[in-house]
């Protein structure tokens, strides 16, 4: 039976009985079940261990645990054993009796799902894998030492401690720890956190006051949030209900997109697990305080994150965003004071309150304090999570976290910030990463996305790219970003397929004035920003597409041609049985290019027959031997 | 509300504290487009035109006056070289928009705007969504409303279907800044094709004048309680 718990005593207590508990296993299995390993199959992985533990009849000595995302998405599933704190990547079912009787029950190491490391060299432990070694984890570190679903074990691990510490504060002094430690909005506009508390505490005296989750995370490629609301959703929980107590709310909502099943599926079962054990409900540990959460579920719309257009949602209006000249901190949810933040902000919380404002604004630079969940996607090796202290090296997270470029490529830019961000350049890459950089670099921190491109990618098809998902995404209430959005993306169109004009720079610029000064929101003020830092960092490219109808990278289909060498045609016909429109074929000349140091002359050499071509960039991909070219 | 003193262009102005920008500056006779602002209506603050340039000191910001509420000590410059040119495209937006709409020409011509540089539509509507507030905010019926989003944004009835909270009283159609919002009338009905509604009117008991849709009739008994009996019988110059 649940025990419900009346004083901060009884949850110490409680915390001592669960700690002795998980120290008296002897080995724990930890598998990442984020969303990420689930794409790679880990269930099954899952319940092989589960069937190979019970037919050994191991299960009371070996611990089975099923943990949030890992961060290290790129090398899923993966499973971490303790107390030796090896380290296994890729595992398939099959390996799952292996690693029972050779390393749980041995201690032997097994090669295969050890990580590689640049030398050559094995890794057996997460701390000597680059990917893990260098980042400081703390907002993540319990993903991977709690089962996603249990309340237990986030109260062993220390959860629920900030929490009494909170309430036997005064409100004002919460505020005040959070205003201190210098704790920023992580949603991507950077606001101060504690000054937001202060003004909703202080605003419409006497008036009910919301608390709001904004879990809507909808940045292509971001997926920090999703991360931390599946595999720790009490630390948001926990984070809501000191800021609901600082500021005097006894209601908040969870605004979750609903693409995130498992996001939702374990912030329920969180919810009612803490409700089932008096740490939200009424009179929360004895304090006299009362507080509860419902979620409400996201329809998938970007412009929801936009805090305005996620209030008229959770209202159940069309969610389109207002004029924020009166601030949603004094007139939000139904008009009243509001104090929205987003997951990972909300995450921060307990740990300020555990570690005090001091200990926090240690971390960090001078005007961005803590540290930040980044999600590293595109042209990367490492696609994956990263937690890093404010301030750390754009080159640092893209090289030594990230790997690097794979396939032996170039860097070329690496757009942060999310579609409303901007796209960096190489030269830029020591920069430091906070909020005021990034901006002055022409982009923004955003919720964390970054975006990696290789030399292969063409930045005014970048440019297009994100116009588009914006153009797409614009609730259309306003005029620069609903008809002007789309008049730039018409532009890039153009561009991109070789009819661009000169002058489009420029329009795209003076454009680009009146839709970031006169949108109604962010999302039509930031949505230049694409454009505007590719335009900025990468001209060049522009005018090769507009002036010479080229596209340097050899990205944009209008403006290629695919075309055979012919002296490196091995006549293999790889080519002409990918194609999709019969335009790779075999010519009646023999082939050149040597197969094993052997021309085989009975082979034809082929051709590619531009006309029927739809340049989808199959048969460069199944060439080997570097017989086509695209120009 | 206190009174306060704020700067326009240059010039001390009285207002009301809380009072919206653009209707202090209405009240000063200081020109200020707007597309998509009624009097009769709350600010909405879509169409963009009326964007002003907030001083700040050492920066400025845009805002639109239609929504900004305003506070002591506050400048602001209504004809500033920013304001011009970004109204200009602006409205170079909408009249690529709204092409051949003679309200939105003509509007583009007092702004200095003679052509629109972008691919040119003719669309009657421009999403100020008078239509919409006006049945919500004033009629109460809340028939109509917004559908899609982005450049697919138009204003529609439930689902495309018959708008079957709607009482045929026109108040979309005399609202409507373009008059893209047609309303027909025959001896005995009046129809809303936009909407896919047709009302029978009722007429007069007196002299058999055309009254209102009988709908719209009955949707006014229930809220004004305390008129004679009978009251809705007649027509407005048998009354």
């Amino acid at each position: 039976m649940t025990q419900i718990l009346k004083t901060g005593k009884e949850l110490d207590a409680l915390r001592e009985k669960l700690k002795k508990q998980r120290e008296s296993v002897k080995q724990t299995i930890t598998i990442c079940g984020g969303t990420g390993c689930h794409g790679y199959g880990c269930q099954k992985v899952i319940d092989a261990f589960r069937q190979e533990l019970a037919s050994r009849k191991l299960e009371k000595e070996v611990e089975l645990r099923v943990s949030g995302c890992h961060g290290f998405c790129e090398r899923g599933p993966l499973a971490l054993l303790a107390p030796s704190g090896i380290f296994y990547q890729r595992i398939d079912v099959a390996d799952v009796p292996a690693i029972i009787e050779k390393t749980v029950m041995k201690g032997e190491l097994i090669d295969k799902l050890l990580y590689v490391l640049e030398d050559g060299k094995k890794a057996a432990h997460e701390k000597e894998v680059p990917f893990y070694a260098r980042q400081n984890r703390l907002v993540f570190a319990n993903n991977q030492r709690i089962n996603a679903d249990s309340i237990e074990d986030y109260i062993a691990v220390g959860g629920y401690a900030a929490l009494p510490k909170a309430l036997a504060m005064k409100p004002e002094a919460v505020i005040d720890e959070v205003k201190k430690a210098g704790l920023r909005g992580r949603g991507g506009g950077g606001f101060p956190t504690g000054r937001k508390w202060e003004t909703v505490r202080k605003a419409q005296p006497g008036e009910k006051r919301y608390v709001i989750c904004n879990a809507d995370e909808g940045d292509p490629g971001a997926y920090m949030d999703r991360s931390l609301l599946e595999g720790n959703p009490h630390s948001v929980i926990e984070g809501m209900v000191i800021g609901a107590y600082a500021i005097g709310a006894n209601e908040g909502y969870i605004y979750v997109r609903n693409e995130y099943p498992l996001a939702v599926k374990n912030a329920r079962i969180a919810l009612d697990k803490a409700r089932e054990m008096g740490l939200i409900g009424k009179n929360i540990l004895g304090s006299g305080f009362d507080f509860d959460i419902i979620i409400s579920r996201g329809g998938g719309a970007f412009v929801c994150g936009e805090s305005t257009a996620l209030m008229a949602s959770l209202e159940g209006k069309i969610g389109e965003p207002r004029a924020k000249y009166i601030h949603t901190a004094e007139y939000g949810l139904w008009n009243k004071p509001s104090c929205l933040n987003n997951v990972e902000t909300w995450a921060n919380v307990p740990m300020i309150i555990n570690n005090g404002s001091e200990w926090y604004s240690k971390i960090g630079t001078a005007t961005s304090k803590g540290t930040k969940i980044f999600s590293v996607v595109g042209k990367i090796k490492n696609t994956g999570l990263v937690e890093v202290p404010m301030g750390v090296k754009l080159r640092e997270i893209i090289f030594d976290m990230g790997g690097g470029i794979p396939n032996g490529k170039k860097f070329k830019a690496v757009q942060t910030g999310g579609p409303s961000g901007g796209c960096i350049p190489e030269s830029l890459l020591d920069l430091p990463v906070d909020f005021d950089e990034l901006t002055k670099a022409g982009s923004m921190m955003g919720s964390g996305g970054l975006i990696v491109m290789d030399e292969n990618t063409c930045m005014v098809d970048i440019a297009r790219y994100f116009t588009e998902f914006l153009s797409e995404e614009s609730c259309g209430k306003c005029v620069p970003c609903r008809e002007g959005v789309r008049h730039m993306l018409e532009i890039l169109n153009r561009i991109c397929k070789g009819e661009g004009k000169a002058g489009d720079v420029e329009l795209l610029e003076e454009m680009s004035e009146a839709i970031t000064d006169a949108s109604l929101c962010a999302l039509g003020g930031t949505a230049p920003n694409p454009v505007l830092s590719t335009i900025r960092y990468f001209r060049n490219e522009y005018d090769a597409h507009i002036l010479e109808k080229r596209c340097p990278a050899g990205a944009c289909k209008a403006l290629i041609n695919y075309s055979v060498i012919d002296k490196n045609c091995t006549g293999c016909t790889a080519c002409a049985r990918v194609c999709p429109t019969q335009a790779a074929v075999a010519t009646d000349k023999p082939a050149q290019g040597a197969i094993k140091g052997k021309v085989n002359p009975k082979l034809k050499m082929h051709k590619i027959i531009d006309e029927k071509c739809i340049r989808c960039n199959m048969c460069f991909e199944a060439c080997k031997y570097d017989a086509v070219q695209i120009k | 509300m206190s009174k306060i003193t704020i700067t326009i262009d240059g010039e001390k102005v009285e207002a009301t504290a809380g009072e919206m920008l653009m209707d202090v500056c209405r009240r000063k006779g200081i020109f200020i487009p707007t597309l998509c602002d009624h009097k009769d209506l709350m600010p909405y603050g879509v169409c963009r035109i009326c964007i002003v340039e907030w001083d700040r000191g050492d920066w400025s910001k845009m805002i639109t006056s239609c929504n900004f509420p305003v506070k002591e000590g506050q400048v602001f410059r209504t004809n500033s070289e920013k304001v011009i040119r970004e109204r200009k495209m602006i409205m170079e937006f909408t009249l690529a928009r709204s092409s051949k709409t003679p309200e939105i020409i003509e509007l583009a011509k007092i702004l200095g705007v003679e052509s629109s540089r972008f691919p040119t539509q003719d669309e009657g509507c421009i999403l100020c969504g008078m239509c919409i507030r006006a049945c919500s905010e004033v009629v109460e019926a809340n028939a109509i409303g917004f559908a899609q989003r982005g450049s697919h944004r138009k204003i529609s009835s439930p689902f495309y279907h018959e708008a079957t909270d709607c009482i045929g009283c026109g108040s979309c159609s005399y609202i409507c800044p373009t008059k893209y919002i047609e309303m027909k009338e025959d001896a005995d009905t009046r129809t809303l094709p936009i909407w896919n509604v047709t009302f029978e009117m009722a007429k007069c008991k007196k002299c058999g004048q055309k009254i209102a849709p009988k709908k719209q009739i009955e949707f006014l008994k229930k809220r004004a309680k305390n008129l004679p009996e009978g009251w809705f019988d007649l027509c407005q110059n048998c009354r």
